[in-house]
């Protein structure tokens, strides 16, 4: 019984060696590198996808990026994805317009309606990002 | 036992980590900076105390298997940075964060404002993740997966020529190892995903190897790193420990106990720290150190022949103290263990919990039959009298088990459901290679008429 069972455990583990290891590797590698960073927002929403991949390209490295909400979900991602700048939570953000010691971020999505004056926060809700500006 | 002996106890690969792992925690409690220099150096001071020594897989087909699989593995883990959440968001981020200037002086770390989910997670692979960083850069330091497989796979074939198992019957169990498909694949989890299970594999491997042979410097090893790699690590450093007192494993043992208490010792201020930025570090956040020593006593007192009571008594009292006065802000290992003291547990989903935990040991397409054959394997060995010499295996397995069933009691309704559906696969994954190292032992006393010869060849 024990000959079966190896034998069979082999079997299997050859056969996803192939369709798993390689053909699925190759196959998640390819989809990765079509899609850049923002792949791992592929889950979430339209507008999520186009605030993430906005700001991956937009931030310059030495801001900070104000944010608010859940941390779980599109947070948890966004905040690898935009090293070397980092999220600071909103009420952090100094008089002198610095959170953690570095300017903060200011821009607008340009699909959005400007509002300049106000300051910048993208606000995790679990799966989605929500663009304000407070 | 002599100072060569201990020396030569545990491999070279090991005494490396080991040897980054304590310099670089003592580096960064002090507050320093861990400099590119500690991977060379470590890499040059293990093989002073361990020569390394080629890989004997002993067939050319296990050979080729090995050199496909770490290719693959290779091949995902250099062709992107993290593609999988936890390894993203947790391990990796931590890694290119610690890689910037080789401290924790970064807001990153030390404010609280700062957006960091993976605040106090053990640090011992975003180290090694970090220093490779250094060398080879940000997608070259990820070349550190296929390296841990490869420590996980080429683990197994020494204890089991040691234990004399036919040449056949050994390739079958590393070929085993090496085709379980679960590190192999790229889905969460996986060897190329980021995550810290794969370390966690190839380390409670050689703990079970340091247990079953009774040797100290390799339980040492793997007792002090496995609080470093992963929360749980803790807990199956504390699981070694226990079966080893239990079943008077005494030098692996005391070697456990040693190195499981610096491993706590380094770990739980580093954690503090990181995890509560400005908090003063408690005499009582330091009280799990002392765990590794009751459990000792425990064990020692619970064994069948013992005439101990006392030691029984002392050890029950302090295993039940430390986790009734460890203040659960200190680590998560401390939140988990005052939630099973004070019996806060989903009991009424431990039907699902264990239905879920059961159908993990049986899925084919991440485990392949590796559970299966450890199931008929015990079968086996108690239809032929012939299980005792493995029980330290079957108890560690089986305390694992019984460890990861409690974890998710202790897990809150509203996450149950993500723990039982992605959490509780790396779980048992990470059981793996003590799986076929007990699967190749059970074997090697299946054919033997002299089953006392292994203990001692192991």
């Amino acid at each position: 019984m024990l000959a079966v069972l190896a034998g069979a455990h082999l079997a299997i583990g050859a056969l996803r060696l192939v369709r798993g290891s390689i053909l699925k590797r190759a196959r998640v590698v390819a989809e990765y590198q079509g899609a850049g960073p923002a792949w791992h927002f592929r889950m979430a929403d339209e507008e999520t996808q186009k605030i993430a991949s906005w700001l991956l390209a937009t931030v310059p490295e030495d801001r900070a990026l104000l944010f608010d909400g859940d941390g779980p979900g599109c947070l948890q991602l966004l905040a690898p994805l935009l090293f070397p700048r980092i999220l600071v939570h909103a009420s952090a953000l100094h008089p002198d317009g610095t959170a953690a010691g570095r300017p903060v971020f200011r821009g607008q999505p340009p699909w959005l309606e400007d509002a300049a004056a106000d300051v910048p926060v993208v606000v995790g809700h679990g799966a989605s990002l929500e663009w304000t500006r407070r | 036992m002599t100072i060569t002996d201990l020396r030569r106890d545990a491999p070279w690969a090991l005494w490396a980590i080991t040897l980054i792992a304590g310099t670089s925690h003592l580096l960064l409690l002090c507050g320093a900076s861990i400099g590119p220099w500690l991977l060379p150096a470590a890499l040059i001071a293990a093989a002073l105390l361990q020569r390394p020594s080629a890989p004997r897989l002993g067939h050319p087909c296990l050979t080729m298997l090995t050199v496909i699989g770490a290719c693959a593995i290779t091949y995902g883990s250099l062709a992107t940075l993290d593609r999988s959440w936890d390894g993203l968001a947790t391990w990796t981020a931590n890694a290119r964060w610690l890689a910037v200037d080789g401290s924790i002086t970064h807001p990153y770390f030390t404010d609280a404002d700062v957006f960091n989910y993976a605040r106090g997670y053990p640090m011992l692979q975003p180290i090694l993740l970090a220093l490779g960083m250094d060398w080879f850069g940000d997608h070259g330091g990820r070349a550190l997966f296929p390296l841990l497989w490869l420590m996980l796979v080429l683990a197994l074939p020494g204890p089991l020529r040691r234990a004399e198992l036919p040449e056949k019957l050994r390739h079958v169990a590393v070929a085993g190892l090496l085709l379980t498909p679960f590190f192999l694949e790229p889905s969460g989890g996986g060897a190329d995903s980021g995550f810290a299970d794969l370390l966690v594999a190839a380390l409670l491997l050689h703990a079970a190897i340091g247990l079953a042979g009774d040797r100290p410097a390799l339980m040492a090893c793997a007792c002090l790193l496995l609080p470093m790699a992963k929360i749980e690590g803790a807990v199956h450093m504390l699981n070694a420990l226990f079966v080893a007192a239990l079943t008077a494993r005494r030098r692996s043992m005391v070697g456990g106990a040693v190195g499981g208490t610096i491993g706590l010792a380094l770990t739980i201020p580093l954690q503090h720290f990181i995890r509560r930025p400005g908090a003063d570090l408690t005499a009582e956040a330091m009280l799990l150190t002392l765990a590794p020593a009751a459990l000792v006593l425990l064990g020692v007192g619970l064994r069948r022949r013992s005439k101990r009571p006392l030691v029984l008594a002392v050890g029950a009292a302090a295993v039940v103290a430390t986790a009734y006065f460890l203040p659960t802000a200190s680590n998560p290992v401390a939140q988990i263990a005052a939630r099973v003291a004070s019996m806060d547990l989903c009991l009424h989903d431990l039907p699902r919990i264990l239905g879920s935990t059961m159908l993990a040991l049986v899925q084919i397409k991440e485990f392949g039959l590796t559970f299966v054959l450890v199931i008929a394997t015990i079968f086996a060995l108690t239809r032929s009298k012939n299980a005792r010499p493995l029980l330290p295996l079957i108890a560690m397995l089986m305390i694992g088990l019984v460890a990861i069933m409690t974890y998710l009691a202790t897990r809150p309704l509203t996450t149950l459901d993500l723990f039982l559906h992605e959490g509780l696969q790396r779980y048992v994954a990470q059981w793996i290679g003590v799986a076929w190292l007990f699967i190749g032992l059970g074997w090697a006393h299946l054919r033997s008429e002299h089953p006392h010869v292994h203990r001692e060849a192991t």
